[in-house]
């Protein structure tokens, strides 16, 4: 059975408090986004704002960093087949016009 | 093996981490998948569907950014009852899962008026396929943040003495949901403008 002791180390207080801080200003940061022109610029500034979110949020939030690694290698493996999904799927979606049906 | 306030520290398992947290993250990456299949399956109607560009600009943002703002306050009081659990101070790791609770409870809430407005706007899921998208996603995600705020209230008025240990997975979990409304967030509310 786990006790709470047993889980990984971690920041103190004012540590979570210093990456909340973080979080908080990633979230005004991609706001910014709304007033963007560009599509392509501001799909990149959005969701690259949200990656550093994500990447905060696991690592220090749920202890990410002091997990063994093959925790990461889950997730990740999670990652994988749905990056295996969507490049699969994108041709049925662009081309799908272009099919010559049976 | 440590003794510690609760009582004699288990070996981990086989795996090197204690089984309640390898369960918890194996089951959050089927959640991964779940959430993420569906967003994939979103990102490609999107390609599909350059009209949809009309109907997603009509979402809320103001009440999407202070809905992200209540979700990753409450992931600060999560970590810290996580604290608090690990220092076997009880008292301040029921007091921070019950303010998770509360702000879990505000983010429903909030989803609930913004469900009621676009309803009123006649946008409901059969009203398009961007609305389908949008409320079969936010309403996933609500449902996943609904269990865990029973999760949390359950651990919070809980007196047992392994309530505690629990806690650490239970933040896990919340963490998570905090994490797809990350991504839901700029798909949903941002980049629609």
């Amino acid at each position: 059975m786990d006790t709470p002791s047993a889980s990984p180390a971690g920041l103190t207080r004012a540590g979570y408090g210093a990456i909340w801080g973080v979080l908080v200003f990633l979230l005004l940061l991609s706001l910014v986004g709304v007033r963007i022109g560009d599509p392509a610029f501001r799909n990149l500034l959005v969701f690259g704002v949200a990656a550093v979110k994500a990447f905060l949020v696991l690592r220090y939030y749920m202890h990410l960093r002091w997990e063994p690694l093959f925790v990461g290698a889950i997730l990740l493996s999670a990652l994988l087949c749905l990056a295996v999904l969507f490049v699969a799927l994108l041709p049925d979606v662009v081309w799908r016009d272009g099919w010559v049906r049976p | 093996m440590d003794e510690s306030a609760h009582g004699t520290v288990p070996a981990p398992g086989a795996a090197g981490l204690p089984s309640g947290r390898l369960g918890m993250w194996v089951f959050l990456a089927s959640e991964a998948a779940t959430f993420g299949g569906l967003v994939t399956i979103y990102l490609l109607s999107r390609l599909r569907h350059p009209e949809w560009a009309g109907p997603a600009s009509h979402t809320l943002l103001p009440v999407g950014t202070v809905n992200t703002f209540l979700l990753l306050t409450s992931s600060l009081t999560m970590v810290l009852a996580h604290h608090g659990a690990r220092a076997g101070d009880a008292g301040a790791a029921r007091r921070w899962l019950r303010r998770t609770a509360g702000l879990g409870l505000l983010f429903l809430g909030l989803k609930a008026l913004e469900y009621s407005h676009e309803i009123a706007a006649g946008n409901v899921p059969a009203s398009g396929g961007f609305w389908t998208f949008y409320f079969c996603l936010t309403g996933l995600h609500g449902l996943h943040v609904l269990a865990g705020i029973l999760v949390l209230v359950l651990l919070a008025g809980s007196r047992s003495a392994t309530a505690l240990a629990r806690v650490p997975p239970a933040g896990l979990y919340w963490h998570f949901v905090d994490l797809v409304w990350i991504f839901l967030f700029p798909l949903l509310y941002v980049t629609t403008r």
